[in-house]
C-alpha cells in the first residue's frame, strides 16, 4: 500500500461492490493527500483503538544428534498496533485504517520489524472489506500455544513463495478480501493475496503480484458468548495459488476447523480444536531444499485440548496440550510436534508460564535445523489493549447481535 | 413515543392485563390493611422491561432498557388512597426492580434490591402492592445497576391526584404537563449493557449447575464480611487492576426521552391556566428557563409549597420533582430552555438538548419557529 485510500460517501460502497463483483482493485486517490483540513467543518468522530502486546521468554532448546544446547532470550511475536476508526455518512457504514509492527520471529536479528498489517477497512453491519497488508487466511483459529508461530508448519497454510527465513512469510500478505456476514455470525470471505515471494529476486516484476486466490466460509459464535457456548467457530477453506513453474500453473490447498468448547463454562472450562490442511503443491516434488518443505504435497493436522480456570469469573490459570502431524505424501515422511503449556495470570493482561515443546521432523533438509528437538521456555506476555474516544458498538456485539443492530 | 400530554396508565386503560402463566418472583407480603389477593379495589398495572432501540433524534438511535418499551416508560396516574397493584415482568437478561420514588410504603415494597427485595430475574414477575400517598408527582424507576439502568431509559411519572387538588382550586389549570428530564452518554450506556448482559450470560451457566457463589457475584453478607475477604485477597471490581477508571459524561440532554428538536413543545391555550410537572430522572442539575412569562413555582418533591413563588428560572436537581403553573397571557412563541447552556447541545453541536418551547394554540404571529441544527 503505497498511498493512503480515502473513501468518499460515493467510493465506500462503490468499492466494496467492485471488489465483490470483479475483483477490481481500489482507484488511487492522491487528490486526498494534499487538501488542507476545513476549519468550515468540524473534524468527526475518531475511535483510536492502540495496543501492545509484549511476549518474552527464555528458551531453552536441546537437539538430539546435533547442535549443542542452546539458551536464548525471545522477544518475537510482540507487536504493536494502532487502529482508528470513523463512522461514515451512511449511517450504518464505518471505516478504519490499521497499522501494526512485529518482531516476526525467534532467529531474526534484534531489531528486524516487520509490517504485520497495514491497511484500510471497511466494516458494516453484513460486509467487511480490507486492502493492504495483513494476516491472512492460512488458518480458521489460533492455537492456544505461546507464539501464533511454534506450530507454523502444521497450524498454517505453507506459502510456496517463503524462503524459510521468517515464519512471518506464511501469515501476513498484501490481501484484498471481502467477507459478507449474512447473519451476526456466518462469514463467507473471498480474497486475493500476494504471497510474499522469496522465489524470485525481489526486484522481479512479479514479486508482487497477486498470487493467490481464495475462499473461506464458516460460522464465528460472537465474543461474548465464546465461553459459554458449545461452538466457538467452525470454519473451512480453499486457496489456489499460481506457481508459473514451467511444469505446472497453479496448487492449491484446503482446511478446515472446528473449535469447540467441551465444557462451556466461565469458571472451568474445556475446549477442544482440530484442524486440518490438505496442501496439493507440487506432488512429484522431492524435499531437498527448504523451500520444498512449503511446496510439496503435504497434509497435517492439529488438535488442542485446552482447561482454563477464571476463578470468580477472572483470568486466573490455563493449560494446555497441542498436538501436531504433517505427512509429506510423496516421500512418505511423516512430521510430528507435541505443545505442553500453563499459564498464570499475575493480572488481566498479564500471564507468566511455561511451554514445553518436543518436534520431530526427520529428514528435512540440513539448513533448517535439527530434526529432532525440544525446548522450554519461561514466558511473561503482557497484553495491554486501549481504546480511547470510543464512538462505536462492535459489529458482533451481545446488543448487535441480539437487540437490533446499530452501528 | 413523545405525544404530550403523557398517555395516562389506568387500570382498564392501554396497559396490558396481567398474563397467566407468569414466573412469580419470591413474593413480599401484602402491606398491612391491603385487600385480599383479586380484589376488586386493587388499581392493576402491568409493566414489562425490554430492550428497546430508541431514537432519541431523527438518526441518532441507541439501544435502551425501557418499561413497555417506552423511555420514559408510561406515566402511571392514580388517585390518592388508591391501592395499586404492578405486576412487573423482566423480559431482558439483566436483573431489575422498581423503585416508587416519593412513595411512603411498606419497605418490603420499596424496589430496592438487597435491601428490600432480591432483584427480579429474567422471565421472572413481581408484584409491588402499595396505597397511593402522598398526594403529588413522584415517579419510579430501576433501582438495580441504578446508575447504568435510569440513564439508559428505566424511569416514569407516577402522579397521585387528590380529588379536591389545592393547586386546582386556587390556578385552575386545563392542562396537565409531564417532562422528565434525563441525560445519558449513549457510548458509555452501550459499552456497560453489552458488559453487564455478557456477565448475566456467564452467571447463567454458573447458577444452572449451582456454583454461582456470592463473591463471583461480588456479593457480601456484610461490611466485614468484605473486609476480610479482601485482607484474604479478593480483588473488588472498583480496583484498577479490574477497571479503567471511567464516569459517563452525558453528551446528550433528554426531555421525554428526546432532545430538541425533537422535543415536545408546551402547547397552552391563550387565557388559561397549565400545569407542568417537571421531573429530573437524569444525573445532571438542570436550570429551566421560561422566556415571555413568569410562573408560579407550586410544588416540590409532589409537596405543595407553603405559598406559590414567582419565577422564570427553575432550578431542578436530580431526583427532585418541581410542579410549576403558568397562565398563557403573552401570545407568541417563546423558548423553554435549560440555561446551563451545555445541556443545550446535542453531541456538543447547538442547539439541542434540553430545549422546548410554548406554543400558544391558534396563534398567528409574524415570525414562525424553524429548526436550526448547527449554530
Ligand atoms: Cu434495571
Amino acid at each position: 500500500m503505497g498511498r493512503i485510500l480515502r473513501l468518499s460517501r460515493w467510493t465506500s460502497k462503490a468499492f466494496a461492490g467492485a471488489l465483490v463483483v470483479g475483483g477490481v482493485a481500489f482507484s488511487h486517490s492522491a487528490r486526498a493527500q494534499e487538501e488542507p483540513p476545513d476549519p468550515a467543518a468540524p473534524t468527526p468522530a475518531v475511535q483510536l483503538d492502540v495496543g501492545l502486546r509484549a511476549v518474552t521468554s527464555v528458551n531453552g532448546t536441546t537437539s538430539y544428534g546435533g547442535s549443542k544446547p542452546l539458551g536464548r532470550i525471545d522477544f518475537s511475536d510482540t507487536y504493536a498496533y494502532a487502529r482508528g476508526r470513523t463512522p461514515l455518512f451512511s449511517p450504518n457504514d464505518r471505516a478504519g485504517a490499521l497499522l501494526a509492527i512485529t518482531f516476526p520471529d525467534e532467529y531474526y536479528e534484534p531489531g528486524t520489524l516487520l509490517v504485520a498489517e497495514a491497511n484500510a477497512f471497511y466494516e458494516s453491519k453484513w460486509l467487511t472489506v480490507r486492502v493492504g497488508r495483513g494476516r491472512n487466511r492460512s488458518l480458521i483459529f489460533p492455537l492456544p500455544t505461546l507464539r501464533d508461530d511454534d506450530l507454523i508448519r502444521w497450524s498454517d497454510v505453507q506459502n510456496p513463495f517463503s524462503s524459510g527465513k521468517s515464519t512471518a512469510d506464511h501469515q501476513f500478505v498484501n490481501t484484498a478480501d471481502v467477507t459478507i456476514w449474512p447473519t451476526p455470525r456466518l462469514f463467507a470471505d473471498v480474497h486475493v493475496e500476494n504471497l510474499p515471494n522469496f522465489i524470485l529476486r525481489p526486484d522481479a516484476l512479479g514479486a508482487f503480484a497477486i498470487n493467490s486466490y481464495g475462499t473461506t466460509v464458516g460460522y464465528r459464535q460472537i465474543p461474548a458468548l465464546a465461553r459459554t457456548s458449545i461452538v466457538r467457530k467452525i470454519g473451512m477453506g480453499v486457496n489456489v495459488y499460481r506457481l508459473d513453474l514451467p511444469s505446472q500453473d497453479f496448487g492449491f490447498d484446503a482446511l478446515a476447523g472446528a473449535w469447540m468448547n467441551l465444557v462451556p463454562d466461565p469458571v472451568h472450562g474445556v475446549d477442544w480444536r482440530l484442524q486440518a490442511i490438505y496442501n496439493r503443491g507440487t506432488p512429484s516434488l522431492i524435499l531437498q531444499t527448504v523451500n520444498d518443505t512449503f511446496r510439496a504435497e503435504q497434509a497435517s493436522i492439529v488438535s488442542s485440548l485446552g482447561y482454563s480456570y477464571r476463578r470468580e469469573m477472572l483470568p486466573t490459570f490455563r493449560a494446555n496440550l497441542v498436538g501436531a502431524y504433517k505427512r509429506y505424501v510423496r516421500d512418505g515422511i511423516d512430521q510430528y510436534s507435541i505443545v505442553a503449556n500453563g499459564f498464570y495470570a499475575l493480572g488481566a493482561t498479564t500471564e507468566i508460564g511455561v511451554q514445553y515443546q518436543f518436534r520431530s521432523r526427520p529428514r528435512i533438509p540440513e539448513s533448517f535445523g535439527d530434526s529432532v528437538a525440544s525446548s522450554i521456555k519461561l514466558a511473561f506476555v503482557i497484553a495491554l489493549d486501549t481504546t480511547t474516544n470510543r464512538i462505536f458498538d462492535e459489529r458482533d456485539s451481545l446488543l448487535n447481535t441480539e437487540s437490533g443492530y446499530l452501528p | 413515543m413523545g405525544s404530550m400530554p403523557m398517555p395516562l396508565a389506568r387500570s382498564g386503560d392501554s396497559m396490558p392485563a396481567t398474563k397467566a402463566g407468569m414466573v412469580m418472583a419470591h413474593p413480599a407480603p401484602l402491606p398491612r390493611g391491603a385487600p385480599p389477593v383479586g380484589s376488586v379495589l386493587y388499581k392493576k398495572f402491568s409493566l414489562e422491561l425490554k430492550v428497546v432501540q430508541h431514537e432519541i433524534l431523527p438518526g441518532y438511535v441507541v439501544h435502551m432498557m425501557a418499561y413497555n418499551g417506552q423511555v420514559p416508560a408510561p406515566t402511571i396516574r392514580v388517585n390518592e388512597g388508591d391501592w395499586v397493584w404492578v405486576d412487573f415482568t423482566n423480559a431482558s437478561d439483566e436483573m431489575h426492580t422498581i423503585h416508587w420514588h416519593g412513595l411512603i410504603l411498606d419497605y418490603r415494597h420499596d424496589g430496592v434490591p438487597y435491601v428490600t427485595q432480591d432483584p427480579i430475574m429474567r422471565g421472572q414477575t413481581y408484584s409491588y402492592v402499595f396505597q397511593a400517598k402522598p398526594y403529588g408527582t413522584h415517579f419510579y424507576h430501576c433501582h438495580f445497576g441504578t446508575s447504568l439502568h435510569m440513564q439508559a431509559g428505566m424511569y416514569g411519572a407516577f402522579i397521585v391526584e387528590r380529588a379536591a387538588d389545592p393547586i386546582r382550586e386556587k390556578f385552575p389549570y386545563t392542562q396537565d404537563y409531564v417532562y422528565v428530564l434525563s441525560s445519558i452518554d449513549p457510548i458509555s450506556v452501550q459499552e456497560q449493557m453489552n458488559a453487564m448482559f455478557a456477565r448475566m450470560r456467564q452467571r447463567d451457566v454458573l447458577m444452572k449447575r449451582g456454583a454461582l457463589d456470592l463473591r463471583t457475584q461480588n456479593r457480601f453478607a456484610d461490611l466485614k464480611a468484605l473486609v476480610k475477604a479482601v485482607a484474604k485477597g479478593y480483588v473488588p471490581p472498583y480496583l484498577r487492576s479490574r477497571t479503567s477508571p471511567r464516569l459517563p459524561e452525558p453528551t446528550f440532554f433528554l426531555m421525554n426521552g428526546r432532545a430538541a428538536p425533537a422535543t415536545e413543545p408546551i402547547r397552552v391555550k391563550e387565557g388559561e391556566w397549565t400545569r407542568i410537572r417537571f421531573i429530573n430522572a437524569g444525573n445532571v442539575w438542570h436550570s429551566l428557563h421560561m422566556h415571555g412569562h413568569d410562573f408560579q413555582h407550586v410544588c416540590s418533591d409532589g409537596s405543595p409549597l407553603p405559598a406559590p413563588v414567582r419565577g422564570n428560572t427553575l432550578i431542578l436537581a436530580p431526583g427532585k420533582t418541581e410542579d410549576i403553573v403558568l397562565l398563557a397571557d403573552n401570545p407568541g412563541f417563546w423558548a423553554v430552555h435549560d440555561h446551563d447552556v451545555t445541556r443545550t447541545v446535542n453531541n456538543g453541536v447547538y442547539p439541542g438538548g434540553a430545549v422546548t418551547h410554548i406554543e400558544y394554540e391558534g396563534f398567528n404571529g409574524t415570525y414562525t419557529p424553524s429548526i436550526s441544527l448547527d449554530e
